[in-house]
């Protein structure tokens, strides 16, 4: 995961590309727990704890999520 | 990197102190000086009383200088006149049309005390936009296509030797696009009776735009190079705001152009990210420093100031990295005087010791 600078209000800026974003503030905890080196399972685990929401429904909101971070450049992952 | 102490005996000449809509670049290297320590007196040098930065109190003395076109004779006359009142130590030319005057002269400015940090007469023609595709393939750089019109005849060839749109490019200034055949004339004309020939057509990219100012020391090494992103582009296509990036792969690109040239002093280059392949794209390289070269001192390298020190024959280490995330928005301000201050700048051709003569009317 590129050197992302991530802000408490949300707004994440991505020093390579030089381009910034809005995060809403789950977005912001899954992001963070991806920089301290969290695995997905783990993430998962805690978004099962954390959140009220059909457990499918959050892997498919996870996956989402971290694909759109893969296709802006932020992150290396693919869908094992 | 602070600046020495006799610094505050010196003059120091900046050029190009307009801030319209194309601002020139004089007054952020003045700004980018005094902020790293500066503590002497700055001549601007200008081609129009009119200039912004005059009036925004960016120089301690102004003087108009002859256009570089009416020959170096009047261009050195001057300089050796405002060398009896204020001598000259350095002299920082910042426009493009100027820079090779200041090259072919450097042995008289040398006599008259003025020292300057600028590259070689081949250099400088290397960098040139019509030479743009022989450097790529000599440097391993990745450039547009492009071509070079000598003669509207040409234009009609074009479709077979590259894709529309293009850019039409002047050697000097001025870039137009054009999305069909048809609409290059007018601007190859337009083009040709302000820069000149040859036009420069390249092919047009979609991407994103990223400027580089760097610092060679004239043996291949850079001693300092700061990319930006621009977030906001006028019409005309200058960055008016733009973010500090910290890109390796972009570091390398810029790195290799240098140690390329062996460039000695200032540039900056134009760079496009290409939608297309993701790779970095070299569009133009500028021989001294941008209007934004603020940014790249607020992001921990003051360029303006290391070349100066480096003017001075001084050892300067190179900086190795700049704070990402630092951005800038131009913005523009009224200035008012008295008339009467106007008058006495373009009748006597000078004003000095300036102080409080220009800070702005309440």
């Amino acid at each position: 995961m590129r050197g992302l600078a991530l802000a408490e209000t949300g707004f994440v800026f991505d020093p390579v590309s030089g381009f910034g974003y809005n995060l809403n503030l789950t977005a912001v905890t899954l992001l963070r727990k991806l920089q301290e080196g969290d695995s997905i399972e783990k993430i998962l685990k805690f978004m099962r704890e954390e959140y009220e929401a059909d457990s499918n429904e959050m892997e498919r909101d996870l996956e989402q999520f971290l694909n759109r971070l893969s296709d802006y450049g932020l992150l290396n992952w693919e869908k094992a | 990197m602070a600046a020495r102490k006799y610094y505050s005996d010196l003059h120091v000449a900046v050029s190009g102190l307009h801030t319209g809509d194309n601002p020139q670049p004089g007054v952020a290297v003045i700004q980018s000086l005094r902020e790293g320590g500066f503590r002497g007196r700055v001549v601007g040098l200008v081609y129009d009383a009119i200039e912004a930065g005059i009036w925004a109190g960016a120089a301690d003395h102004v003087f108009q200088m002859p256009y570089p076109s009416e020959g170096s004779e009047s261009f050195l006359s001057r300089l050796a006149y405002i060398c009896e009142r204020y001598p000259l130590a350095a002299l920082i030319p910042t426009l493009d049309v100027e820079i090779m005057a200041y090259i072919r002269l450097a042995p008289q400015l040398t006599r008259l005390g003025i020292r300057t940090f600028l590259p070689t007469e081949e250099q400088f023609r290397l960098r040139a936009k019509t030479k743009l595709g022989e450097l790529g393939a000599r440097f391993g750089i990745r450039v547009p296509p492009s071509v070079n019109l000598s003669d509207p005849a040409m234009i009609r060839h074009l479709p077979g030797q590259m894709l529309f749109p293009v850019m039409v490019k002047g050697q000097f200034y001025e870039a137009f696009r054009a999305n069909r055949l048809d609409e290059v004339l007018p601007h190859f004309n337009r083009i040709r009776s302000a820069w000149g020939l040859p036009v420069v057509i390249q092919q047009y990219l979609q991407g994103d735009e990223y400027n580089t100012v760097a610092l060679g020391d004239g043996r291949g090494g850079c001693v300092g190079a700061v990319s930006m992103r621009k977030m906001l582009v006028t019409e005309k296509g200058k960055g008016f705001g733009g973010v500090v990036v910290q890109d390796p792969e972009l570091d390398r690109f810029s790195r290799r152009i240098m140690k390329g040239l062996s460039w000695r002093g200032p540039l900056e280059l134009e760079v496009l990210k290409a939608q297309q392949d993701g790779c970095y794209y070299l569009l133009e390289i500028n021989p001294r420093f941008p209007a934004w070269v603020l940014l790249a001192a607020r992001a921990g390298q003051n360029l303006p100031l290391a070349a100066l020190r480096l003017a001075f024959g001084e050892k300067v280490r190179a900086f190795r990295s700049c704070r990402a995330g630092v951005f800038f928005v131009r913005h523009s301000v009224d200035i008012t005087h008295d008339i009467s201050l106007f008058g006495d700048l373009s009748s006597r051709g000078e004003l000095c010791n300036i102080g409080g003569q220009t800070r702005p009317e309440r």
